[in-house]
């Protein structure tokens, strides 16, 4: 009877062990497909301009003093 | 003690059942998304399948400001440049060609984040004494420029900031519903009289990814 209920034991834990294996695989393929669904969007740049010319005659101008 | 013994086993056994059927559970799941991508697999459902793909567009709608040729009046250490429709120039004699700001329209079909560089600083670009260069980022369109958390509040909008040079995130969400997707960008120059001279600007990069 106790070598029934070790040998009992043993393929509970073979079980459990095998289970537990399955779990972890299953989930695995599972976030791995999941993780593939998800969509690569490209990016979008763009480009704006500022500007002004500014006179050679600005060069020089004293400040505050009337000149 | 082999009463004890008996019950531990079989708890144990009912463990060990529990997460035998946890297993089958995830096997069908797994199971049930590799036969939908096998080929070969037949079934009398009819299905009718089409994807939508997102887009992230952006495009400056208005992508060029010019105030034109000038100069710091006579006896003013510098003027001032910006881009709004009225007073947008003090102490100097430029004109500003298009008045409103650089803007920024979200034309794909997801909200993206904006973010905005320029290339040069106030000292790179125009030179002299004490030189500006601002800019400030508003919502043309309530509500375009968002936060993380769907707000508007701690964003770098509605106050003239110094330009960056590095790339910089204003909205977490621009959004692309066509009543509140267009940025607008406006800018504020400090010009002083001792600044570079002939043609000066700066191009602005807009960067937009999928929210």
């Amino acid at each position: 009877m106790a070598d029934l209920k070790k040998v009992l034991v043993v393929i509970l834990v073979v079980t459990l062990v095998l289970s537990a294996l399955s779990v972890v695989f299953n989930l695995t393929i599972y976030n791995m497909k999941s993780s593939n669904n998800k969509e690569m969007v490209r990016p979008s740049s763009n480009y704006g301009n500022v500007g002004f010319f500014v006179e050679t005659s600005n060069k020089g101008v004293q400040s505050g003093n009337g000149g | 003690m082999a009463d004890s013994n008996s019950k531990a086993v079989t708890v144990f056994a009912v463990f060990v059942f529990i997460i035998s059927l946890f297993s089958v559970g995830v096997f069908y799941l797994s199971a049930k998304t590799l036969f939908s991508t096998i080929s070969g697999y037949a079934t009398s459902v009819g299905e009718a399948n089409l994807t939508v793909e997102s887009v992230v567009t952006i495009n400056f709608t208005t992508a060029r400001i010019n105030w034109g040729s000038g100069r710091v009046n006579d006896g003013f250490s510098s003027a001032g440049l910006n881009t709004f429709a009225t007073n947008n120039v003090t102490n100097g004699n430029w004109s500003l060609q298009n008045a409103g700001g650089l803007r920024i329209e979200n034309l794909g079909n997801v909200n993206v984040t904006l973010n905005l560089s320029g290339t040069k600083t106030a000292a790179s670009m125009i030179g002299g004494t004490s030189p500006g260069y601002r800019w400030n980022v508003t919502s043309f369109e309530s509500g375009a420029c968002r936060n993380s958390s769907g707000g508007t509040g701690a964003l770098q909008t509605d106050f003239f900031y110094v330009v960056n040079t590095s790339t910089t995130l204003f909205c977490n969400y621009f959004q692309f519903l066509d009543d509140r997707d267009v940025v607008r960008i406006d800018f504020n120059l400090t010009i002083p009289s001792d600044s570079f001279t002939g043609t000066l600007g700066d191009t602005i990069t807009a960067v937009a990814f999928a929210a």
